[in-house]
């Protein structure tokens, strides 16, 4: 058996040599990476052609996105449970969606991985920075949900450890699960219509919120990212900064 | 989580570096080594120029401009150079509200890259906006688990790519997430979703079995790990057959160095991710050596070590 196998090793050995074949065996892998620091010595100068294909596009742009809409009065940033770059946009949409819609909405949400960028720095706020914030074109729409869903959205919420929302819902996180769920101050009531203002990115059931789907709804017929720069500057036309802070809604 | 990565116990790794094919001294003239060079980017989200001196985390990094004289300078040093985008090359950026990837495409075609895998992102214009971008990518984009043939992209997205460097025959295949309840229907369309590691690894045999491949990569948009049982990259190679390198997207993952997982065969599977933006670029040697033999001389060099992280 083993005399078998070795000859017929040694045949496919022999062939191999004659027809001059070689074998290309996985010897080594070695891994390297480069962070693209801003000034390193490590990296050669930005490449001349590029930066000649880039600039018309650029210059373009940057004629409509350097646009000043407004200032951050300090640094916003996303976090859990709850974050002021969250807190900050989940309230102006509420805001927003209640002055479109000509009716106060019961609450705004957004999912976390629908904010963009981690920090909104401290200083001029340019159009080019919303777009970095809410690239999607996403439009805001309004479901209207019963207690039960209003918990279910909140327990979602619970597990993933808080996700922006508007000022109106508060609750506290146990065990994964949403406690003490109040809007405005009141208990959830069975037999009573929430008004939830969100994208319709979410109320289609995008990001695991499959509870919205098929449920009533009227369209906004907004983009998200139009009524935070209409917000912007509506602050700015006030001579207000732009700020928010954390109240302890999700906790 | 059990992180491993290679180590150079002899000299030999240091002394290919820099080198393209030559004859190992020590061995005689019969083995030679070939270094095949992978650089990879994923997510980069539309980052056309570094991000802005604004005192934000990332400032100043990235930018295209920056990282094509870095692929430059490279290719200048290396032979044979591979380079492959694992998705998500859009949306994140005014560039692409504005002009809808066109730039984004042209960049990468003029820094030659190979290959790209689709992500989720990348439908954010609709199937329709992807489809109108191709003219602008010179490099196949490669997917086997989304089946376009009820869509505008039917015949034009590749299961898979094969590279030849030499003597060495590389397949480069590509799988995707699932898009349903990530991106909305009326964007992707008819796009049927499949099984990500039953295709994968259908293409995979194909590539090692049917075309001889010596190396097979794995573009993926999976994302790297997942609490719940969601397929990931680690997911995906360990229950994966004939993949030697997975190159991941998805979840802007920054990883030190590439992970170690085993397939079903017992063999490692490589798995890199280097975040997102265009931050990192990724870099990858990896040494094939030549010889008339059923083994291999050189590889006993190649040692795994654990480590904790």
């Amino acid at each position: 058996m083993t005399i078998t196998r070795l000859r017929f090793a040694i045949f496919l050995l022999l062939i191999c040599w004659l027809a001059a074949c070689k074998v290309n065996h996985l010897a080594q892998i070695q891994p390297q990476g480069y962070r693209m620091e801003p000034q390193s010595a490590a990296l050669p100068a930005a490449d001349e052609a590029i930066e000649a294909l880039i600039m018309p596009y650029k210059t373009q742009l940057d004629a409509e996105m350097n646009e000043v809409i407004g200032t951050a009065a300090h640094t916003l940033a996303t976090g859990k449970p709850e974050g002021t770059l969250g807190n900050w946009m989940s309230d102006l949409f509420q805001e927003q969606i209640s002055a479109y819609m000509g009716k106060t909405i019961d609450f705004a949400m957004m999912n976390s991985g629908g904010i963009r960028i981690p920090t909104l720095q401290q200083g001029q706020i340019t159009r080019g920075k919303i777009y970095e914030l809410m690239p999607f074109d996403n439009m805001l729409v309004v479901v209207y949900v019963d207690a039960s869903v209003v918990q279910e959205f909140a327990d979602k919420m619970a597990r993933e450890g808080g996700s922006p929302v508007s000022r109106q819902l508060r609750f506290v996180i146990k065990n994964g699960k949403a406690l003490n769920v109040t809007v405005n101050g009141q208990p959830l009531q069975t037999g009573r219509m929430y008004s939830i203002g969100t994208s319709d990115y979410i109320a289609n059931g995008g990001s695991d919120h499959t509870f919205f789907v098929d449920k009533p709804r009227d369209e906004v017929g907004v983009l998200m990212r139009d009524a935070i720069i209409e917000y912007v500057k509506k602050q700015t036309a006030q001579g207000q900064q732009i700020q928010a802070e954390k109240d302890g809604r999700v906790q | 989580m059990n992180r491993r990565h290679f180590i150079q116990t002899l000299g030999s790794g240091m002394a290919l570096a820099g080198t393209g094919a030559f004859p190992l001294q020590a061995l005689a003239a019969e083995p030679e080594m070939l270094q095949l060079t992978i650089l990879h980017t994923n997510d980069v989200h539309s980052r056309i120029e570094p991000f802005p001196m604004d005192g934000s985390r990332y400032q100043g990094m990235g930018g295209a401009a920056r990282r094509a004289a870095m692929i430059k300078r490279i290719r200048e040093e290396q032979q044979h150079v591979l380079l492959l985008d694992a998705g998500d090359i859009f949306q994140g950026t005014p560039y692409f509200n504005v002009y809808g990837g066109e730039l984004e495409m042209k960049l990468m075609t003029r820094m030659g890259y190979d290959a790209a895998t689709l992500g989720n992102h990348d439908f954010d214009a609709g199937i329709e906006g992807l489809e109108k971008q191709l003219p602008n990518a010179s490099f196949p984009l490669i997917n086997c688990n989304y089946d376009f043939s009820n869509t505008i992209l039917n015949g034009k997205v590749k299961p898979y790519q094969i590279f030849k460097k030499e003597q060495i025959k590389i397949g480069v295949l590509g799988v995707g997430i699932e898009l349903e309840g990530l991106v909305p229907q009326a964007l992707y369309k008819e796009t049927r979703y499949l099984d990500p590691i039953a295709n994968a690894n259908k293409y995979a045999d194909i590539l090692r079995r049917d075309e001889k491949c010596d190396f097979v990569i794995c573009l993926s948009h999976l994302g790297y790990q997942y609490r719940d049982s969601k397929i990931s990259d680690i997911v995906l190679a360990r229950n994966s057959r004939n993949i030697d390198l997975i190159i991941g997207g998805h979840t802007h993952t920054f990883l030190d160095e590439p992970a170690v997982e085993t397939n079903l065969e017992g063999r490692q599977v490589l798995i890199n991710q280097v975040g997102w933006a265009g931050i990192m670029l990724g870099r990858l040697d990896v040494y094939f050596e030549r010889n008339r033999r059923g083994r291999c001389l050189s590889c006993q060099n190649l040692t795994v070590n654990t480590k904790r992280k």
